[in-house]
């Protein structure tokens, strides 16, 4: 018959010494014991008798060995009874907890970008501080689905792309809205910082951070030892290049045609970053310099420590995956309510401090706008929260709706509005959290 | 004129997105095969695709199923849908306990589901949740923790979901790997009543094996991920009306795995005999053995080399020249073997030369050609080198005993002595030489060419396509 397998007449003539071929261990007398032990992980794991004989043959044993050495006339009747002689023995493959460090510079440069950003526009034009927290987050979103959408080697290609958008409208704003140069280099140093956010070059901790003291220089040189405009200006120009210098090679076409497909996704995102930066325009607009500075003081408290807090608050809850003592959902859900208050206690922490300010003679009701700040802050806690459990429209869509919300603060209190926001993410967070199903991936 | 009939041709990572043995055996099939037409879908991983091989005017369609991502352009499930897919899930998980009836039936309305609705959010209810999380704790025997049970969610839901629908309709299914691509292929065959064929070149289940050992995951996960692969299989095997491979050693497996003797064939792989002939120069004076493919533990290069040196202590002047690649992730694996020559002083005998085009180059310049892998399936290195007139010496390995036959040299896999003697055999022995190369030439002209190859699956195509017996009275289809 065609191509029928038909033992070949000629053989290499050799010697056969099994105990040279066979690292065997000599308590055994059974042969099959024998490679059994050889092949112990292979056994005490296997699924089926027919994994074993995928590695029998893989190790070289194949009918007309095994029937030599073995006497067995099928290779499949070892393995059986191989898998059957074998005890189970599994070895607990546990996913650790990952060691996430979050970079100190990249927290230390949003913090002063915010609080300098805050104060430069607080009388300007707004259409910039907009435009870069809704691309910031658009950004974002690209950059989350490249790994599962993109090759990889087109990854740092959507980055460039990203930050392509970012300048265009930078420069689109400028060309359009009464900005001067001031508001167009804190755009450009924002769009610098977001490349350095979403890039991290040496792929080791302590060079990345210290990448990040070039726009905490620019940052420190531009507001502390009030250089002149035109100085300013160029010294936050010349850290964002630096920060972006090895990103600016065009993107292949394929890239702008995913962007382009992913649009009508990305509108939610940009709706969140537009809500975001309307509530904050209403926050900062509601009274004097002094309760804005107080106001930014107590965000940046609450946000100095939340990048850790939402660390802590993935791996409490990875751990509570691989716990040996919680085997059922209920048993989840009871300890994330816990996990859950733990995460929220600082931020209530300094939500409750701003109410000691009574104790210096002021009222609750003038405290409302220092109150509201908080408020403001206490939502990031929520949307930060859980946005890292993947929980992310609900959050996009409660901030847009909120955001114009705010829009009519002359006869709505901003209170309410930041009341309403608050509450809903509320909910939302601890609903969500119970919700292992829906999110337990996203953190092994 | 009558209509040329066309075939669902269904592979998974391979044509035309990915160069392989598997996607050149595709492309030589497709276009030797003219007559027919081909609609091609092949699963790939969740990156867009861009075919890489210039496809004939006989392929009238071809698309990627993505895996690890949802399907694009699908609508949103409603209440009614979700209500279907809570009743439905059951059954998919029954592959756990080996109930393929259960399990082909849900493959089948769970894909027409699919069709029109996004079910992958519908995997991250918790009802599938706690089902998963049942099984799982049956098949341990103790219930298993949560990560393992969200680990092995998310696989099902990444691997199954999107291969969930129903393909276009054509007159033949023809899977060539029998893996996630069934899931499509078994769904298309059911619902048009069309015959399904199956090919194997190497055993799906068998590397899934093999790959698990590599892989870090929780038991639980593995377990699960077996009874699933080995369902799928032997669903296929089993319903499917024909099943063929290209080697008897891989037909063994088929057989021990459901397949039916009645229902399974072998159709060697084929090659075009004028793309290899025979050199004028038999025998060089340095004797030369050549050894040719990618750098690979699976090729055991180890056994290889240590069998060399056994060759150069009784032929001192014995050259081996190694041709081919080093594939990305085999570095290490290579400076291995790169050390092993050094440490048995074989620099001047054995050489890595890289990739050769055309092979050809590297046949004509041997006295003999070697194989010394521990598995194989249909190896065409062997059967390009017996189609070059050169004998080979190999390892008993997988499909090799069928392609060699009586007309080359065997040996035992990973036994350098046994390997090495056969060498020094063949290299001592011109008239040996010079008689096995002809005779397999000869073999390969009476059983291994293209044109043989096409027109087997020709005739495998009209068998089925034009067999009554497919259907039943009612005209529904009878399966195996």
């Amino acid at each position: 018959m065609m191509g029928e397998y038909s033992d070949p007449t000629l053989e290499a003539e050799f010697k056969s010494d099994k105990k040279k071929k066979v690292d065997v261990d000599e308590r055994s007398q059974d042969d099959v014991s024998e490679l059994s032990r050889l092949m112990n992980t292979v056994c005490m794991e296997a699924s089926s008798e027919h994994e074993i004989v995928a590695h029998l043959e893989s190790l070289g044993y194949n009918q007309h060995r095994i029937k030599k050495e073995f006497g067995y006339d099928d290779i499949f009747g070892l393995a059986r009874d191989m898998f059957a002689k074998t005890p189970k023995k599994v070895r607990e493959r546990l996913k650790a907890a990952e060691n996430e460090r979050p970079l100190w510079t990249r927290q230390l440069v949003l913090l002063m970008a915010i609080i300098v950003t805050m104060f430069a526009f607080v009388d300007g034009s707004w259409s910039m501080v907009l435009w870069i927290i809704s691309w910031s987050f658009m950004g974002n979103f690209l950059i989350a689905r490249a790994p599962s959408e993109r090759p990889p080697e087109e990854h740092q290609a959507v980055v460039t792309a990203a930050l392509y958008i970012g300048l265009v409208g930078i420069f689109t704003i400028f060309a359009l809205f009464p900005i001067g140069f001031t508001e167009l280099s804190l755009g450009i140093f924002w769009w610098g910082v977001a490349s350095w956010t979403w890039h991290q070059r040496f792929d080791n901790y302590y060079v990345d951070s210290a990448y990040g003291l070039i726009p905490i220089g620019a940052l420190l040189f531009a507001s502390i030892f009030q250089a002149p405009p035109a100085i300013t200006f160029l010294a936050l120009i010349v850290a964002a290049i630096f920060m972006v210098y090895d990103l600016l090679t065009p993107p292949p076409t394929s890239v702008w045609k995913w962007i382009s497909k992913r649009f009508v996704p990305m509108l939610p995102v940009t709706g969140y970053g537009l809500g975001q930066g309307l509530i904050l325009m209403a926050l900062l607009q509601q009274g004097s310099l002094q309760w804005n500075a107080m106001g930014i003081g107590v965000i940046v408290i609450m946000l100095m420590g939340a990048e850790r807090l939402v660390l802590w608050l993935r791996s409490m809850l990875k751990e509570l995956l691989w716990a040996d003592d919680v085997r059922s959902r209920r048993i989840f859900v009871t300890q994330t309510l816990t996990i859950s208050f733990k995460y929220l206690l600082p931020f209530l922490l300094v939500f409750a401090g701003i109410f000691t300010l009574t104790f210096n003679g002021w009222s609750v009701g003038q405290l409302v706008p220092l109150i509201n700040f908080g408020l403001f802050g206490l939502s990031l806690a929520f949307a930060l929260g859980l946005s890292s459990l993947n929980e992310t429209d609900p959050v996009y869509k409660t901030f847009f709706a909120m955001g114009l919300l705010s829009l009519m603060t002359p006869t709505l209190p901003l209170i309410f509005v930041l009341l309403i926001l608050n509450f809903i993410l509320c909910i939302r967070f601890l609903i969500h959290t119970r919700r292992v199903e829906t999110y337990g991936i996203y953190l092994l | 004129m009558t209509k040329p009939k066309t075939i669902l041709f269904t592979t998974e990572g391979t044509y035309p997105y990915v160069m392989g043995g598997v996607s050149t055996w595709s492309d030589q099939l497709i276009n030797g095969l003219p007559d027919y037409n081909f609609e091609v879908l092949t699963v790939v991983g969740p990156h867009p695709v861009e075919p890489k091989i210039e496809l004939p005017d006989n392929v009238v369609g071809v698309a990627p199923a993505h895996f690890w991502r949802p399907r694009q352009n699908v609508k949103r499930a409603g209440r009614e849908q979700t209500v279907r897919f809570s009743m439905l899930f059951p059954n998919l998980v029954s592959f756990a306990y080996e109930d393929l009836d259960s399990f082909g039936n849900a493959l089948i309305m769970l894909s027409r589901l699919g069709n029109d609705y996004n079910l992958w959010p519908l995997f991250e209810g918790r009802n599938v949740w706690e089902i998963v999380r049942a099984t799982l704790a049956e098949l341990l025997g103790k219930a298993p923790r949560l990560g393992e049970v969200t680990m092995t969610v998310n696989w099902l839901k990444s691997t199954v979901a999107p291969l969930l629908f129903v393909p276009p309709e054509t007159d033949i299914v023809h899977v060539v790997t029998n893996g996630l691509c069934v899931i499509p292929s078994y769904v298309a065959a059911y619902t048009y009543g069309v015959p399904l064929l199956l090919t194997e070149h190497g055993v799906y289940l068998r590397e899934r094996y093999l790959a698990f050992k590599g892989e870090n995951e929780p038991y639980s996960l593995k377990l699960f991920r077996s009874r699933f692969y080995e369902s799928l299989a032997k669903l296929m095997y089993t319903q499917a009306h024909c099943v063929t491979s290209v080697s008897h050693f891989n037909k063994y497996w088929q057989l021990k795995l459901g397949a039916l003797q009645e229902t399974t064939r072998v159709i060697p792989n084929g090659i075009d005999p004028e793309a290899f002939s025979v050199s004028e120069t038999l025998h060089h004076d340095v004797p030369t053995v050549v050894w040719i493919g990618r750098i690979d533990p699976l090729k055991d290069l180890e056994t290889l080399v240590r069998a060399f040196a056994v060759v150069r202590d009784a032929i001192p002047n014995a050259k081996l020249r190694m041709f081919g690649p080093v594939p990305k992730g085999n570095e290490d694996y290579f400076s291995r073997i790169e050390s092993l020559v050094d440490q048995f002083d074989l620099h001047n005998n054995a050489v890595f030369e890289g990739p050769i085009r055309p092979a050809t180059k590297a046949y004509h310049a041997a006295d003999v050609v070697v194989l010394s892998s521990i598995s194989e399936g249909f190896p065409y290195t062997v059967v390009e080198a017996m189609m070059c007139g050169r004998p080979v010496v190999s390892t008993r390995a997988g499909g090799t005993g069928d392609a060699i036959g009586d007309v080359g040299l065997m040996v035992p896999p990973r036994n350098p002595d046994a390997l090495g003697e056969g060498l020094i055999k063949m290299l001592k022995d011109p008239e040996l030489r010079e008689s096995l190369g002809k005779q397999s030439r000869q073999r390969c002209l009476d059983h291994f060419t293209l044109k043989q190859m096409c027109e087997n699956y020709s005739n495998l195509y009209e068998e089925f396509s034009s067999s009554a017996n497919n259907y039943n009275e009612q005209g529904e289809m009878i399966f195996s």
